[in-house]
């Protein structure tokens, strides 16, 4: 025990001695000190706040992210058997690079499993689309040298309009787009909603707002050897409540039908109260039937926030003046029959439900009532008629 | 319209009644008053922004500094109590609608969020990077140690609805 008590001694002896030049080193040793620490403490918040940055070959940062969506459709049809389906299954990708401050690269890939029902009129349920499908959406190289301008390169959405530019599935509060925006086929009633080209865009910035142009031009998915072009001009307030544009495409479609297509849209929020709108009017000359059409949409979507961002009810009303006959071209009883124009006249009205329990997590339930109107309202002296109650959640990450 | 649709109708409408009332309740504890000031790198040779472009630069609608130097805004953490009033006051916004509108940022125009920290942290990070900038309570900026970092002045001129 002695011993044990004398070396405790001479331990702390040894201590008070290898601590006596600090207690009388200079001021500048403590301020050269203060200053390291200061240097690691503000490496170590660099770092903590970096945490999410992955360095790959030659660019400067990665960002990854995406989303996952699955939806089902309940449809009720008087005269036929009511059915369900998770009619989609999808996961998009989304990756950016930036290779510096200027030049930057992003895409969106989407991987999807679709099976929507196509003859809605007919007892025997076909589907619509290829099973299992992945398809790059967006490839864009982006090069903003400025504040106002920038150039984009790739396979771009069209800037046509607030829906098909937040056309995103986690941006929408239900799954089914408006009706001018949806394809049968991979052919659209309006326009193409991505084109293979080149895009500039130039921003004004005023007190009042910002002003953006866009200019594009491009080949377009549904005709390969066409050139289709197309402009746009937003307006956003300063505090960025409102935004409206007007947007213009030209282009070929199928047949050598030549199309111009013109678009309104607007985005305002009131308080809790938001909506969006648009319409759609196209003028197309039919190369092979020498017959000009002029098919004509416009929706209106208001939402409101019971809780803010949290629960939200949500209602469109959507009218489409489909004369192309595009629409609703294998919605005929007997699906084994040659498909067959059917110009229809027809307003849908949804009334749904979102809550989302986290900013990132959507679930969505909505009842649409279709309602077909004009010479075409019948189909075989059958009311076409009909509702669908849509249920589907969006995960965003 | 069939009685599945009547009875849906009907559900929404009753949930909208619950939630209107749970949110006129949520409404009336507003944020508290704060003073804000406005702080770049010290070798910035800013002095003085309208509250129009410090939105532009904060929400990255505006990317670059005049001099072509990247803008690097950085933002108080949601968890800081001053959060609230951060979005309402400097950005225009509600809280929920800050996460909304940088998850459409991401689909639309592949951006992130802003960084983000305690108002100490800020300030040591805009210390060294040199296109930084953020908003902080004037309170902590007054008791903070300052290397490198500087304020600017905010002219107040009020965003048009």
């Amino acid at each position: 025990m002695g011993n044990m008590q004398s070396f405790k001694l001479l331990k702390i002896s040894a201590l008070a001695l290898l601590s006596m030049p600090s207690l009388f080193a200079h001021e500048d040793d403590f301020s050269l000190l203060k200053k390291r620490i200061d240097e690691l403490e503000k490496r170590v918040y660099l770092s903590n706040h970096n945490a999410e940055q992955v360095n790959t070959f030659g660019s400067q940062k990665l960002n990854i992210g995406g989303y996952a969506n699955v939806t089902g459709t309940q449809l009720l049809v008087d005269h036929a058997t009511n059915d369900f389906t998770f009619d989609e299954v999808e996961l998009g990708l989304m990756m950016r690079a930036r290779v510096n401050d200027q030049l930057s690269f992003f895409t969106h890939i989407e991987f999807e499993q679709e099976k929507e029902i196509t003859n809605i009129h007919s007892p025997y349920r076909e589907f619509d689309d290829e099973e299992v499908q992945m398809e790059p959406e967006d490839i864009i190289i982006t090069y903003r040298p400025s504040n106002s301008f920038s150039l984009n390169l790739g396979a771009l959405i069209t800037p046509f309009g607030v829906s098909n530019m937040e056309h995103f599935d986690f941006l929408r509060w239900q799954n089914e787009k408006p009706m001018a925006l949806r394809e049968k086929s991979d052919r659209f009633i309006f326009f193409d909603d991505h084109v293979n080209g080149v895009s500039t865009v130039l921003e004004s910035f005023h007190d009042w707002g910002t002003f953006k142009y866009y200019l594009y031009a491009g080949t377009s998915q549904e005709a390969v050897d066409g050139v289709t072009t197309g402009a746009r001009v937003s307006y956003a307030n300063s505090s960025g409540t409102v935004k409206t544009g007007l947007s213009f495409q030209n282009g070929r479609k199928q047949r050598d039908d030549r199309y111009m297509t013109f678009g309104w849209d607007m985005k305002a929020r009131l308080g809790e109260f938001e909506f969006r709108s648009e319409a759609f009017l196209a003028d197309l000359d039919s190369g092979v039937y020498g017959q000009d059409r002029n098919p004509f949409s416009f929706y209106f979507e208001p939402w409101y926030h019971l809780v803010h961002n949290t629960h939200i009810l949500y209602s469109r009303i959507d009218y489409l003046n489909d004369t192309m006959g595009l629409y609703t071209i294998d919605h005929d009883l007997d699906s084994s029959t040659m498909a067959i124009s059917d110009p229809v006249e027809l307003y849908e009205y949804t009334l749904g439900y979102n809550y989302l329990p986290y900013p990132y997590w959507r679930i969505s339930l909505g009842v649409t009532f279709v309602n077909y109107v004009g010479s075409h309202d019948h189909i075989y002296g059958l009311n076409r008629d009909y509702e669908t109650i849509e249920w589907g959640t969006v995960l965003s990450f | 319209m069939g009685n599945s649709i009547k009875f849906l109708i009907a559900i929404a409408l009753i949930f909208s009644l619950q939630f209107s009332l749970f949110a006129q309740e949520k409404q009336a504890a507003e944020p508290k008053k704060v003073e804000w000031v406005v702080i770049v790198n010290a070798s910035n040779s800013i002095e003085s922004l309208d509250r129009n472009k410090l939105r532009r630069l904060l929400l990255k609608e505006v990317v670059f500094w005049e001099n072509s130097l990247k803008v690097v805004p950085i933002v108080l953490e949601e968890e800081d109590s001053a959060f609230s009033a951060f979005v309402s006051d400097i950005l225009n916004m509600k809280e929920g609608q800050y996460s909304r509108h940088w998850i459409e940022q991401k689909f639309t125009r592949g951006l992130t969020r802003p960084k983000s920290g305690n108002a100490n942290s800020i300030i040591r990070l805009i210390g060294v990077l040199k296109g930084a900038i953020s908003v902080i309570p004037k309170k902590i900026w007054d008791e903070a140690e300052r290397v490198s970092v500087k304020s600017i002045s905010l002219e107040e001129v009020q965003l048009k609805p």
